[in-house]
């Protein structure tokens, strides 16, 4: 069900759409659909990015005077819900959705010339160190350590499930600084070059076989103090900024679609391998329930667009799209293992899967990528903010007005 | 679908502040009892001052001598109905009906109901539903034969919401067809006095009132068919698609007081030395009655700023919305009775009353499994 606005951002949908058409190919749609892990592979990722930069669509969060687009709310939503549709992989958001609009809020003019273009252009690619073995949810319990000697910070500890870690140049981390305060206080927000002397990127392979995340070692990494991002201290204020600041922004409804259509194709061909099935027919009622499910959720991004469209504020209930479109996703998973039938067994041995040379397994396109990506999209209800941690936010939100 | 004016004009707003004060000085829960205890189960007090108010005239355009307002206003009464659990026939009466004779092309007859309604001086409600025709507004086997100068008409209609109370009641029979085609169904105004007409009350769950109603040879005239001879369907269908999202709105009103009332409730019992609300397993169940109650409040905002030339992509949106009103309302519902324990299995306890009203929403016009069926089998025509 599409949405339409007023004539001037449907002009500006017409633009998106003619852009997509032109510069949206066959392999990067490919790529993008057979993604099976959070992030699409950084080398069709930045391909795609190239050309959205090229186009000064890169960065529709920035402002415009840093190179962004200038859009409005409904505008973002329109772009982000017609490249979903159309099947254009996502770009990686470190850079782009959090490093940017933090160092444009609390960075310094130097820093934004050294890192904004770089991050506009691709060239450099940024990993999130915030994680520790010790910290998941309880992200203030994190142990990495930040000293100061003269004009530089050694610093001591490690990070994990960094994503993309392994291609990254560059990590924004929270480290600690200070050791007798509060848990939140004394953390601080600091710029990593990779290439730094005593990291050490560790693989670590999940549950579906490939190679995303890793763990990352610090010791005795000397960073200079000018990679400091706002004041010392200012760790968690600025880690809380960057986690609302795609609150309310981020629109899941476009992808969901997209992998609901890919759900259909998926049981299309087994209608055609089985002929009219009973059981099949009833996946295409559960489908129909899970499509409700993402209108839903559309409608309440559409709600969030234009609180923010009035220059207001999505409110704290806006972290419920985070819980409702990594369900969503799970759902779609477990539906498209299901539909698959004796081939949810199947794993793929050489990953990743978007290569053009994997083989249809009994006919069967869309195959590859089901199991590796309902394996590894159980991380979505676990990262960025795990359901429990949602559930327990909307709660407190609830029982404010009760007490 | 068009967005326009999301979130709703200065009118609704002070609709809806009205409503407000109305209904939490004149319709708080004991009253609502008192209200539902009586035989006809209804205010004719609280009725009259519905229409002092103009909202019976809320939806009719203004040539029929209506204010002209649309989903959002309405929805936004609709929602504050709901807060309240008002029992009162005014979706039977002001929209099925209304919609339904606001459809139809000028009559006196029409007119003249529509004028009624308006007054405040007329329910009315519309039989959409017979033994076998489930959901199926196609599936008339009440027949009308042309007599002299009228139809005589013979059937059964079954779980007519509101009939008992209702002075006229449109009836969907056949004048042409069998039981299961598009065309050949016409409308006909009966008033609940005409003999031949008999009504077998039956109360709903949620403190209203139903009736099955037999038709044996009652006798109308010809001014009393509403819309063209033949065409009633289409009528049926714009009638039951305004009706299903006016419920909607309705259903997240209830969802809003059972949400609220289940707050306070955790948040002041006390067991195990501590509230209930400190325990997360509480807390979580809680966010998933407020998730499950966005999910239906995100569809009907939207559907209160939409607008659409295309009826099929109305009333394919109206099933996702009425599926998930369904699947929220009873969610929620049950949720609502679960977290207050014992105490919310009781008649005296409003939790239960929350429930009784989600259940009976979803059950009229499309229940959870027709709508989805809808809403996915619309989507291959």
């Amino acid at each position: 069900m599409q949405f339409e606005f007023d004539t001037n951002t449907e002009r500006f949908r017409q633009e998106v759409k003619e852009f997509l058409a032109q510069e949206l190919t066959q392999d990067l749609i490919d790529a993008a659909d057979l993604k099976v892990g959070a992030f699409v592979e950084p080398e069709v990722a930045l391909k795609w990015q190239s050309k959205l930069h090229q186009r000064g669509w890169v960065a529709p969060l920035w402002p415009k005077q840093y190179g962004g687009t200038g859009w409005t709310a409904k505008q973002r939503f329109v772009f982000d819900t017609e490249c979903a549709v159309a099947g254009a992989p996502m770009l990686a958001p470190l850079g782009l959705n959090y490093m940017g609009p933090v160092v444009i809020r609390f960075g310094t003019e130097s820093q934004k010339t050294q890192y904004l273009p770089q991050i506009l252009s691709g060239d450099d690619y940024w990993c999130q160190g915030f994680s520790e073995p010790g910290a998941g949810s309880d992200l203030a319990a994190l142990k990495c350590r930040a000293v100061r000697q003269g004009d530089k910070y050694v610093i001591n500890g490690t990070k994990i499930w960094t994503t993309h870690a392994h291609v990254a140049t560059h990590m924004f981390c929270l480290a600690r600084t200070s050791k007798d305060e509060r848990r939140q206080r004394g953390i601080s927000f600091i710029a990593i070059d990779m290439k730094s002397p005593g990291i050490t990127v560790t693989p670590i392979i999940t549950a579906a076989g490939d190679h995303e995340i890793n763990q990352v070692f610090f010791d005795d990494v000397e960073v200079p103090i000018g990679n400091l991002i706002g004041e010392e201290g200012d760790g968690w204020k600025i880690a809380k900024y960057l986690l609302t600041f795609e609150r309310g922004s981020f629109i899941a409804s476009g992808r969901l679609e997209r992998r609901a259509m890919k759900v259909h194709e998926l049981l299309d061909q087994e209608l055609q391998i089985h002929g009219p099935n009973s059981s099949i027919e009833a996946y295409k009622v559960k489908l129909a329930e899970l499509e409700i499910r993402i209108l839903a959720l559309k409608c309440f991004e559409l709600g969030n667009v234009f609180a923010m469209e009035g220059g207001g504020d999505p409110g704290p209930e806006s972290v419920m799209s985070k819980l409702e479109w990594s369900e969503i996703q799970q759902e779609l998973d477990r539906l498209s293992a299901e539909i698959i039938g004796p081939h949810a067994c199947y794993y793929a041995l050489n990953p990743p899967w978007f290569t053009a040379d994997t083989a249809p397994v009994g006919g069967r396109k869309w195959l590859t990528s089901v199991m590796p990506a309902f394996l590894n999209n159980r991380a979505a209800t676990i990262y960025g903010g795990a359901s429990e941690i949602i559930r327990g936010m909307l709660a407190a939100s609830i029982l404010k007005g009760a007490q | 679908m068009i967005i326009e004016n999301f979130g709703g004009s200065e009118e609704k707003q002070i609709l809806q502040q009205s409503a407000q004060r109305f209904l939490s000085e004149e319709y708080d829960f004991e009253r609502r009892r008192s209200i539902v205890e009586t035989s006809n189960r209804r205010s004719p007090e609280v009725w009259k001052s519905i229409a002092e108010m103009g909202w019976t005239s809320m939806p009719f355009s203004s040539n029929d001598g209506g204010l002209d307002m649309g989903m959002a206003e309405l929805g936004a009464l609709a929602e504050e109905f709901g807060r309240k659990l008002v029992i009162e026939p005014y979706a039977s009466t002001v929209i099925l009906s209304g919609s339904l004779l606001a459809a139809a092309e000028k009559s006196t007859r029409r007119d003249q109901l529509i004028a009624d309604i308006i007054a405040g001086e007329l329910l009315v409600t519309c039989a959409t539903t017979e033994v076998d025709s489930g959901y199926d507004l196609s599936r008339v086997s009440t027949r009308a034969f042309r007599s002299n100068d009228g139809f005589v008409i013979t059937g059964k209609k079954t779980l007519v919401i509101d009939a008992p109370n209702a002075d006229v009641i449109l009836i969907p029979a056949r004048t042409d067809g069998d039981a299961t085609d598009k065309h050949g169904i016409s409308i006909f105004a009966v008033r609940r006095s005409t003999s031949g007409l008999h009504i077998t009350l039956h109360p709903r769950i949620d403190g209203g009132l139903a009736g099955d109603i037999s038709l044996e040879s009652v006798t109308v005239s010809a001014s009393d068919l509403i819309g063209s001879l033949g065409e009633g369907l289409e009528l049926l269908q714009i009638a039951a698609l305004k009706t299903r999202i006016f419920l909607a709105f309705e259903a997240v009103g209830v969802m809003k007081t059972a949400i609220e009332m289940t707050a306070e409730y955790v948040a002041s019992r006390e067991q195990f030395g501590q509230p209930l609300a400190q325990f997360q397993s509480v807390q979580q169940r809680l966010a998933d009655m407020l998730v499950a109650m966005k999910r239906a409040e995100s569809l009907t905002t939207v559907a209160a700023a939409a607008r659409t030339k295309s009826r099929f992509e109305l009333e394919r949106f109206s099933h996702a919305i009425k599926a998930t009103v369904g699947m929220s309302g009873r969610f929620v519902g049950e949720q609502c009775i679960q977290l207050h324990g014992g105490i919310g299995v009781t008649d005296e306890c409003m939790a239960s009353h929350c429930l009784k009203r989600l259940l009976c929403i979803n059950s009229q016009l499309g229940n959870i499994q027709h709508s989805v069926k809808s809403f996915c089998d619309e989507a291959s025509t």
